[in-house]
This record gives structure tokens, sequence and C-alpha cells, in this order.
């Protein structure tokens, strides 16, 4: 049952090339991220004295103003990226199952306080929160982890709400109800799976999101100095621009292939879980 | 009309109160004491102890919350430690360039962007669709910042046709209208960014969807069947509608906006809210950078009110409860 449910999503999923090209990069980066150790020429943080080499046979990337190896350190920020777009994404993830569940499926106060709550966070600049955290409690890559994950579970709990909220009324979530199921098994088992997909989307664009939120943090030199991560390049780029090109060329372009397929596959999922886009409505075109 | 303003003011009152206590906690729960956190960490002993007597923090911690928003409501947000200068009246500054460079780069990518979308979804399905399409996902994906940096090497060092620094050109003297011009010169390549990188793809999306959801209307099939001209229904009924809902969206999206503007900010020297940011990040001006948490709340919070009650006067529809 489920293997047939795969296979048909895929099949629909195949129609839609920008997905399967969003796939085929995020395979390439998990390849790059897991074989980081045998393809990456050189150490990522051996200096040599070769500062500011431009890209040439031997460093095809260049080197950086430490004589480091651009290409092999794209190469390893590939590990980083992904460790931190999975690890927010699942953070926000449970967080916002956990705490959107609950007032869509119990409603009353909880839900009031929820859509009060939600409405304050959405003025919150939280970009300036996060930064004003990170730079008293300091960078450590799993703390900004945290943090940011922290700051985007609110947009997946609006979601679990209102798919609660839709199916809770539900004849089949009535009948469980109605033959004594609890409130956990309601919702872990008929609720859940079935309205779990648009939160599945949000987390696809969120794994994006929060990859180029710890480049920002890099960026303003709130990176963790002590991984090699592609926001952590950019922040060394942005002063030798003059000089040496490379040095943020490479990085930034990795950066945006990674989101970028993050993104495509989100579209992707909502392509073949939402009908409505794959209908021709409106007829526009004539 | 009125009493939907008032309420709106009121309802701002629970968020800055949010904001404040953040601030407030963070400081606490962070390591070290909260004394040498808002005296910086080079501070004399006398300084340190002056700055425990003048938030309190020798007393109850009920007490210091409340001292603290009465000084907050005097428009006491400490003193900045990088310049030894009220940190409310440095943010003050900062606003007007930031502002600028918002407004400006909102307006252009509201235009372009609904425009790009309607486009879009006219033309649904087809190459061109798709190509905008991608064309937006790609820029959307970008770091904004990396975005600003390619421009000013191609644009700034390269091409050398545009500044890749500050607002103005000082050593250019210029006043009156040379000045305006030389204002826009240095703003043109941060508009680009924000506005190419980070707003457009928004609204080419949602012009796009709710163009195609209007066009699925009956007031569509009616004039259609009127005998209207395809161009006609498009523009003056479809289009017309599928305006509204991205305005609300961009009322949304402010605090979005704001942080892609600090970032443009930070590339392109830009002397607005940003830059400011990234140099209090830089000298561990903890004050500051509080400060800048609850003023930029409190702008995202009035400017989403003015987007409210502009929505309220171009949708009739809208009630005000």
């Amino acid at each position: 049952m489920a293997a047939s449910k795969l296979v048909s999503f895929l099949r629909t999923y195949k129609q839609n090339d920008m997905a399967v090209l969003g796939l085929v990069i995020l395979g390439f980066s998990c390849a790059l991220a897991v074989l980081a150790p045998v393809i990456s020429p050189y150490d990522p943080f051996e200096q040599t004295n070769k500062l500011f080499s431009p890209p040439n046979l031997e460093h095809p990337f260049g080197t950086d103003n430490l004589g480091r190896d651009v290409l092999s350190r794209v190469v390893w920020g590939t590990r980083v990226s992904l460790l931190f777009g999975f690890g927010v994404a699942g953070i926000s993830l449970a967080l916002g199952i956990v705490l959107g569940a609950i007032p869509g499926y119990f409603g009353g106060l909880v839900d009031d306080l929820f859509s009060r709550f939600f409405e304050i966070y959405l003025m919150i600049p939280t970009l300036v929160l996060i930064i004003l955290i990170i730079s008293i409690f300091g960078t450590n890559l799993f703390f900004i982890m945290i943090i940011v994950g922290v700051t985007l579970w609110p947009s997946n709990a609006r979601i679990t709400r209102a798919q609660v909220l839709a199916l809770k009324s539900r004849a089949f979530v009535q009948a469980s109800v109605g033959s004594g199921a609890s409130h956990l098994r309601v919702i872990f088992t008929h609720i859940l799976p079935n309205g779990i997909y648009p939160v599945i989307v949000n987390s696809t664009l969120q794994m994006g999101n929060a990859i180029l939120t710890e480049a920002s943090l890099s960026f303003l030199g709130l990176g963790d100095v002590n991984q090699v991560s592609w926001g952590q390049i950019l922040y060394v780029a942005q002063f030798h621009v003059k000089t040496a090109w490379w040095m943020a060329v490479f990085s930034g372009f990795a950066i945006m292939m990674l989101v970028l397929c993050f993104n495509l596959v989100g579209d992707g999922i909502n392509f073949v879980m939402n009908p409505r886009l794959r209908r021709r409505t409106g007829d526009a075109g004539s | 009309m009125g009493e939907y303003v008032i309420r709106r003011i009121l309802e701002m009152i629970p968020v800055v109160l949010i904001v404040i206590v953040f601030n407030f906690t963070i400081v606490h729960l962070a390591p070290g004491d909260p004394a040498v956190i808002l005296a910086g960490e080079r501070a004399t002993a006398e300084y340190v102890e002056a700055t425990r007597k003048r938030y309190g923090l020798d007393r109850p911690i009920h007490e210091q919350l409340i001292l603290y928003l009465m000084s907050l409501m005097r428009g006491d947000f400490g003193d900045s430690l990088a310049y030894h200068r009220p940190v409310l009246e440095l943010i003050v500054e900062k606003i007007p360039a930031t502002l600028l460079l918002v407004l400006t780069s909102q307006l252009v990518s509201m235009v372009l962007g609904t425009l790009i979308g309607a486009l879009s979804a006219k033309k649904y399905g087809s190459r061109t669709d798709r190509l905008i399409s991608f064309t937006s996902v790609i820029l959307y994906s970008m770091p904004v910042f990396w975005f600003g940096l390619i421009l000013i090497l191609v644009f700034g060092i390269t091409l050398r046709w545009f500044p890749i620094w500050g607002i103005t050109s000082p050593e250019m003297q210029l006043s009156g209208w040379g000045q305006v011009v030389d204002i826009l010169w240095h703003l043109f390549l941060p508009v680009v960014t924000l506005s190419a990188a980070y707003l457009t793809p928004i609204f080419v999306r949602l012009s796009r969807s709710s163009v195609m959801e209007v066009m699925k209307e009956d007031f569509i099939m009616a004039a259609r069947a009127k005998g209207l001209t395809e161009n006609v229904v498009f523009f003056k009924h479809a289009l017309r509608n599928a305006l509204l809902p991205t305005v609300t969206q961009a009322g949304l999206l402010l605090g979005f906006v704001l942080s892609g503007a600090l970032m443009t900010e930070t590339v392109f020297g830009w002397p607005g809210l940003g830059r400011f940011m990234y140099e209090s990040i830089f000298r561990r001006d903890y004050p500051t950078l509080m400060g800048l948490f609850i003023i930029t709340s409190v702008c995202v919070a009035v400017a989403s009110l003015i987007t409210d009650i502009v929505y309220a006067l171009l949708d009739p529809r809208v009630v005000y409860k």
C-alpha cells in the first residue's frame, strides 16, 4: 500500500521538470556532503603561502586570504549547510506540529491565545531578535540552529492548526472520537497523517530559509568560526571583493543552488499533493 | 473608522511589551553579570557600578522590570557603548536612510512584481510563464547580500557605473539638485539588490496566484459573456481585483522586508539601521542592539497599521470590527 502510494507520488512528481531538477541538485549536494573527505582536493583548514591565487588548474576556485583552497572549503561547507537546514526545519516542524495541533483541536481560549500570539509574532523582526541573542550568547553552530528553529515554528503551527481545524469535524475523525479513541490517538493517527502535507511543503521551504539565515548571520560576523560554512567564506570575502572575486562568487553560488533545490522540491511536493495546481483553471491564455 | 484605528493602536501595546520582556529576559539569562553586558566588557569598575545603580540591577527582579519599562517610556534606552550618546537618538538618526531604501524598493517591487506576475498568470502554462517562475525562484534563492556583492563586482568595480559605498559623495561637495541626483545614484544598486533578490520574486508569486484565482470568478465569466475584449477583462476586471490580496500580503511581509534591508545596507555601507546594527555587532554594543530590536519592532507594527488602514480605504468590502 505504502509502496504503491510512493510510486504514484513519484509518477506525478516526475511530470514537473523543475521539481526533478531540484531533487537532482539535492541528491548531488547530499553526495558532496557525505563524500567531502574523499572529494575535496585539500584540507579546508590547511593554510598555505599561496594567498589570493585566482582560479587555476591546481585550485579551480582559487585560494583565500589565508591561502586555503576555496573549492575544498565550498565542498566541506555543504555539510554544515545541509545539517543546519535539516536541523532547523526539524526543530521547527516538531514544535509547529505540537503547538499548532493543540489550539486547532481544542479550540476555545487556547486557540484565541494562539491567534493573538501569531499576530504578535508576525510583527517581530525575527532576524534582529536572532542577532541580539546570538551576539550576547555566543556563536556555537548548534545553539544558532536551535535559536533559528525556535523562531521559525509559528508558521508551521499556523498551517497545522488550520489543517486540524478543517479535518476535525470530518466523519472519519468524528467516528474515531465516537468510538472512544483518546485525543492523542485521534490527532496523531487520523488528523495529522491526512493533513500533514502543507506542513511538509513549508518545512522544505524553511530549510532554504534556514540556510539563508545562517549565511546572513555569518556574513554579519555571527557565524561559528570553528565550522567551514559558506556564510563564513562570504564573511571573509566581503573584505576582499576588490582583490579576490572568486572567494565571494563560488560560495554564494553554492548557497543559491542549495536553497533553490529546496524551493523547487517544496513546489514539486505541492504540485503533486494539491490537485488544484495541476488542473488548468481560468482560461486566461486565450 | 476612528474606532478601528484606535483599536489597532491599542493592539500594538502587547507587541511592544513582549519585545521589551524579551530584551529583559535575554540580558538576565545571558552568561555573566547584566551590569557588565550593559556597561560594556571594557568598562571601568565604577562605570559598571553606575550602570547597576542606573538600571536598579541590585534590586529584586520584578522591580528591575518595572524600572526598565519606566526608563524606556521616558525614552531612555541607555547609552551606546561605542558613541557614548543616547541609543534612541542614534537610532532615530538612522531611520530616514532605511526608510528611503525600504520604501523605494517596496514601490519598485510592488509595481514590477504585480505586472510580471499578472503577465505570468495571463500566459499560464506557456514558455513565458515558466521562464518567469523559474527566474523568480532563482532570484528568491539568492542570499540578498551576495547578490549585492555581485552587483558591486560587476557594476561598481569592473564597469564603474555606480558608487559602491555610502549614500553621498562628500568629496564632490554637491548641493540642491546635484545632491538629490547623487543620492539617487547611490540608491540605485541597493534598490536593485533588495528588489530583485528579495522583494520582486515574492510579489510575482503573489500576484500570479491571485490573478489566477480571480480569473475563476463568476464576474470574469460575466464580463466575457458581455463580449468585452480579453484585454479589458484582464486589466479592468481581473488585475484590479487581484491587487488587493497583494496589498494585504505586503503588510504582512514588513518584518521580512526589514531583514532584507538590513542585510542590503551592510553590503553597500548604506548609513541606515542595518549598517548601524552591523557596527554594533562588531563593537559588542549591546544597549544599541537591544534598542534596535525594540525600535525595529515598533516600526514594523506602525507600518503594518498604516498598511491596514490603506487597505481598508482601498477596499469598500472591508468592514471595521
